[in-house]
């Protein structure tokens, strides 16, 4: 058995380490919006603030363009493409812009926490990625992340995402929308 | 033994692919200092990585067993492989029980380790890779040369030529271009395969999660539109806490390539409904290192390439002179225990001048580990004599004088015998030319004066 012959050899084999570990101590920033502002416009995404999109559907359009398929899991901004209750990859892969509620933002790195959807390929299979924010809900850093997802506990799936995909595969080029969505735009509300 | 001087002389045909090759990895490694000097606890965060690996390192038994407690009982299936074989067959199990014959796969540097793209495609089973890179060079049949970058050998107007023949398209050489053709060649598989595979970069015990990055967003593509996820994971990369990678996740992507975090870090602890979860934990060799001293603390490495930017080396020879699965520095720690034989020259393809160690995110000790294995491969053989009798000759005056008088009367007459002994030094340099006289010799002469 694999399982018992690698427990065996670790129990056996394991290095006395007498350091002790403590909880990282860290410092919050001051500011932290302007900070998330700026280090999403640095990963490739943008931002908005909702007060500054007044009419939706239009906003939408000069945005992304005519005739597209906008899917939307916020009551405020809503959208025109349902998906059926039996979801299918084909379904999922004719949305051009989806719009989906993030928990929170992380300043340091323009990463927004994103775990509530109808199905969880939908942040990724979409063309175009549209995430809502409270401001309220901007936090300095990965350690407060991590209290936040600590005290709601890890969901079954969750994501953090910093900017549109990307790719620089090709010669160091950087390259927007490799797989992933090839916009981001955060809203803050 | 495969020479590492002598698998890198080919890369080292196409002098301006070097300096290519030599100034985009400076760049990178220029990008990664810029992205740690914004951060004002760097050198913290270093140390807590470092200290929370080994800890976690020194309790793998038990982090494992609370792992896969929790893991379970979130309902993902924990399969345990010793060998590199053992995962294979797990795989290829796995897909052939749901008769499925083609999987799309993300990038993870443990299957290649473990040789699963050959493997499955002898038991029939289709492999696409779909990271672009990967994917590029699954069309080149080459082995990735970097660990973060694949495909960092190859110029633009190579891949346009292959994107050329494989899809039929018009050869370009624009990135752009491209990249929308492969994501609209590779949407496809996406949407119609069965199961996908990823690699691990993180997991954690505590909640029995485990965390997966990119920057393209395949791993999930792949993931979330096919029924099973199998996710292979080398058993050194679990943490004990979940807060412990807010500190991992600060330094990786900063350390590899200057971003920030990663486009997407997606965290996996329940499959979803009607779908399954399947994580491998792998050993292939690593327990075994854990218990050599002085080498162990290579199992902290986080896999983020950036020792291999930073590296002299590395830079000028590129990533397939090391003809292991993990180039550049820590691969030259790593691979000798797998193979002292076939690895044991990759060890001396460094200037140990330490760059590595100073650059690694959980501060491995590499250029220590690199001087500690010279000795431990040359003990007993012939250069170990000679480095001894070298010593002893030091230590003797009149031994000294005479091997010094005798070696540069060699070197004048017969020339062609030192080149051949030191061969390996003479092909790029050629060696001082003997003075006249030594330096004892004239001061004899000129002290009275
Ligand atoms: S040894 Fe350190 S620098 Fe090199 S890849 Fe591993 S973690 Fe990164």
């Amino acid at each position: 058995m694999s399982r018992e012959s690698i427990l065996g050899k670790l129990r056996k084999n394991k290095p006395v380490v007498t350091s002790e570990v403590s909880a990282f101590d860290f410092e919050s920033g001051i500011n932290a919006t302007e900070e998330f502002i700026r280090s999403v416009k640095d990963v490739g995404g943008n931002v908005t603030g909702i007060n500054s999109i007044e009419n939706w559907g239009d906003w939408i359009k000069r945005s992304y363009g005519i005739g597209l398929n906008v899917y939307s899991e916020v009551a405020s901004l809503i959208g025109n493409y349902l998906l059926d209750k039996e979801i299918s990859n084909e379904q999922l892969n004719k949305i051009d812009v989806a719009v989906l509620e993030g928990e929170f933002g992380v300043a340091e790195n323009g990463a927004v926490w994103v775990e509530r959807f109808a199905h969880r390929s939908i942040p990724f299979i979409t063309q175009h990625l549209i995430l809502t924010l409270k401001g309220s809900n901007i936090i300095s850093n990965m350690h407060e992340a991590y209290a936040e997802l600590a005290e709601y506990g890890i969901p079954d799936f969750g994501v953090f995402i910093s900017g549109p995909s990307k790719t620089a595969d090709i010669e160091q080029s950087l390259v927007y929308g490799a797989h992933g969505p090839k916009s981001l735009t955060v809203v803050i509300s | 033994m495969t020479d590492h001087y002598e698998s890198a002389k080919k890369f080292l045909k196409e002098p301006s692919k070097v300096d290519w090759h030599d100034e985009t990895l400076w760049w990178v490694r220029k990008k990664r200092d810029r992205a740690a000097g914004e951060v004002d606890e760097w050198e913290e965060l270093r140390e807590a990585a470092s200290n929370i690996k080994e800890r976690a390192l020194a309790e793998l038994d038990s982090n494992l067993m609370e792992f896969e407690q929790k893991a379970i009982a979130n309902g993902i299936t924990v399969h345990w492989a010793a060998s590199a074989e053992k995962h294979n067959e797990i795989i290829s199990d796995l897909l052939r029980e749901r008769n499925i014959s083609r999987v799309v796969k993300s990038k993870s540097m443990l299957t290649e380790e473990c040789g699963l793209n050959p493997y499955l495609e002898n038991h029939g089973i289709e492999v696409v890779d779909t990271d672009l890179g990967e994917r590029i060079l699954q069309w080149k049949e080459h082995a990735p040369s970097h660990i973060v970058m694949p495909a960092i050998h190859l110029k633009k107007k190579e891949i346009g030529k292959i994107f050329a023949e494989k899809l039929k398209i018009p050869e370009s050489d624009d990135p752009q271009l491209l990249t929308e053709t492969a994501r609209q060649h590779l949407r496809g598989y996406f949407l119609h395969s069965k199961a996908a595979l990823t690699g691990v970069n993180f997991a954690v015990a505590d909640t029995g999660a485990f965390v997966v990055c990119t920057n393209e967003g395949n791993a999930d593509m792949g993931v979330h539109l096919a029924d099973v996820h199998i996710a292979s994971m080398g058993i050194e990369k679990l943490l004990p806490k979940t807060e412990d990678l807010a500190v991992f996740l600060r330094l990786l992507a900063r350390s590899a390539t200057g971003q920030p975090i990663t486009a997407f870090t997606s965290h996996f602890k329940k499959p979803a409904r009607g779908k399954e979860i399947h994580l491998i934990l792998v050993d292939n060799g690593r327990s075994a290192i854990l218990g050599k001293r002085g080498f162990w603390k290579v199992l902290k490495c986080i896999r983020c390439g950036a020792c291999m930017n930073t590296c002299p080396v590395f830079r000028k020879a590129g990533g397939h002179s090391y003809h292991s699965t993990i180039p550049g520095p820590i691969g030259a720690i790593l691979a000798p225990h797998y193979d002292s034989e076939k690895y044991g020259s990759l060890p001396f393809a460094s200037s140990l001048c330490g760059s590595c160690t100073a650059v690694c995110p959980v501060k491995i000790d590499i250029d220590r580990q690199l001087y500690a294995w010279r000795q431990e491969l040359t003990r007993g053989n012939g250069s170990q004599l000679l480095v001894s009798l070298i010593g002893k000759a030091l230590q003797r005056n009149k031994l000294y004088d005479r091997l010094g008088v005798f070696l540069s009367m060699i070197q004048r007459r017969f020339p062609w015998i030192v080149n051949r002994v030191l061969k390996a030094y003479t092909q790029s340099r050629s060696l001082p030319d003997v003075p006249a006289e030594s330096f004892k010799e004239w001061y004899k002469r000129n002290r009275d004066e």
